[in-house]
């Protein structure tokens, strides 16, 4: 089971953007084919975060276009969705203490230990640098997850 | 290899005439050909090419994408700064 990170989505709804081929096929097949991705709701509120605003693309999307999107991603019964449960919360704070962290990298390693919670192992994603310092997880680059 | 009842039948029909025998399986259907019935076939797709007229698929889109950019990396240290 992969997680699609949020740059995935982002760059599968830009047409221009140099890794949209790899991150549409990654998703369509996500779309397709049950049990083989999954998504956490933190990647849906980064999409909305992100496609909304000017300083990260070209045009920005509309409120009602990216939450529809959003929409049909969380309602699509073949893309699993994974949640942080009751100890999530308190396990990152526990391996943020342990990584010595400072700033957002605690939002990466919230996400990576939600990941753990679930089972989930890899992570797809634009930035495979932001997740080196986790151990737990790994991460593969959106073209190199064909 | 155990093959459907008729394509046996046509080997064996093939056969009986002393015939070279080619067999080519694609998604469970089998088709048998003479070695000369399928050599004159392979030399065929070389002069036609069919590839060429196939319809190219569409690219994957499964969500309607826009067009436009990508602006900045998508790391979270971008994304959570102000």
């Amino acid at each position: 089971m992969l997680l699609l990170d949020t740059n995935v989505i982002v760059h599968a709804m830009y047409k221009g953007s140099q890794l949209h081929l790899p991150a549409a096929t990654l998703l369509q097949r996500a779309l397709r084919e049950k049990g083989g991705y999954c998504i956490a709701p933190q990647n849906l509120i980064e999409f909305l975060s992100v496609v909304t605003r000017s300083r990260f693309v070209d045009p920005p999307m509309r409120p009602e276009n990216a939450t529809e999107v959003a929409s049909t991603l969380f309602r699509s019964r073949r893309l699993r969705k994974i949640y942080p449960v009751r100890g999530t919360a308190y396990r990152a704070i526990a391996e943020g203490k342990r990584m010595n962290l400072t700033g957002t990298a605690w939002y990466d390693l919230y996400l990576a230990v939600t990941m753990r919670d679930n089972k989930v192992e890899t992570i797809v994603t634009e930035n495979i640098r932001d997740f080196r310092a986790v151990d737990f997880i790994s991460a593969i680059r959106i073209q190199d997850a064909q | 290899m155990s093959l459907p009842r008729d394509v046996r039948k046509r080997i064996e029909d093939r056969l009986e005439r002393h015939d070279a025998v080619v067999i080519t399986a694609k998604k469970g259907v089998y088709r048998v050909f003479s070695k000369d019935e399928y050599l004159a076939k392979i030399e065929l797709a070389k002069t036609v090419q069919p590839s060429k007229y196939r319809k190219k698929k569409p690219p994957p889109d499964p969500l309607g994408a826009v067009e436009g950019r990508v602006l900045s990396s998508l790391s979270r240290d971008e994304m959570y700064r102000k």
